[in-house]
């Protein structure tokens, strides 16, 4: 399964959600949905430009777990 | 009308309103008229009715931000719309409210000198009168506040994603 760090990078990089939503083109709402993994996708382009931002890799905000890691 | 030419609009609102009520009470301050026992009550009542007007001129702002706003919505995006009008609102509302307890008070502060200058002692009445005006005016200027913060606290629950849907079938 897929889990979204962005809550952990975001505090690390010291933005918050309205903000980073600003910078990268998309609506409060579907950044609040992506930070908390209830989203079915997202796009490389908004994947680029949330890694332009916080300055780190896909791998930094995206991670894999097996089901039984993830219990 | 974008957020930024209302935000624009507003701003300026709030300066010429502050500069307009700075101005009235110092030219009114010094007139004999408005030293006696009416003119407390007349300055008062001018302060009074300023105020209710810059206030109802804020709302009118922010029905027509959430207007745009509910206008232009489409589903998450009007969240987002309303989560920046509402911040916005209570930002204005707060500044507008700052402003006005600026203004009282340098109609107070003026008053006060004038007083002390022309070695007039006001009567009871004059002070009761200029107390409740003051009261009332504050009383609005708390409401306008008390709504900016509600404003700002549900504007904030929204950015937060707190009333969000938490499924969505969205690839972002």
């Amino acid at each position: 399964m897929i889990y979204v760090n962005l809550d952990k990078m975001m505090r690390l990089k010291g933005i918050g959600l309205v903000k980073l939503a600003e910078r990268v083109g998309i609506t409060t709402a579907n950044m609040s949905l992506l930070k908390n993994g209830k989203v079915k996708g997202i796009r490389f382009e908004t994947l680029s430009k949330i890694c332009e931002i916080l300055q780190c890799q896909p791998g930094e905000i995206l991670e894999y777990r097996d089901n039984e890691h993830a219990k | 009308m974008n957020i930024h030419s209302i935000k624009r609009a507003a701003t300026a609102l709030v300066i010429a309103f502050l500069i307009i009520g700075v101005l009235s009470a110092a030219l009114l301050a010094p007139i004999p008229y408005f030293r006696d026992v009416h003119s407390d009550s007349y300055l008062g009542l001018v302060e009074m009715i300023v105020y209710l007007i810059c206030s109802l001129a804020v709302y009118a702002l922010l029905f027509v931000v959430l207007r745009e706003s509910l206008r232009k919505s489409t589903d998450t995006l009007f969240m987002n719309n309303f989560a920046k009008a509402a911040s916005f609102g209570g930002k204005v509302l707060l500044c507008g409210s700052i402003a006005f307890e600026a203004f009282f008070l340098v109609a107070l502060i003026l008053r006060m000198v004038q007083g002390h200058i022309f070695e007039q002692t006001p009567s009871y009445e004059a002070i009761v009168t200029s107390l409740g005006f003051e009261l009332a005016c504050v009383l609005i200027g708390l409401v306008g506040l008390a709504i900016s913060v509600a404003l700002s606290v549900f504007a904030k629950a929204l950015a937060e994603g707190k009333t969000y849907k938490e499924d969505s079938e969205a690839i972002v």
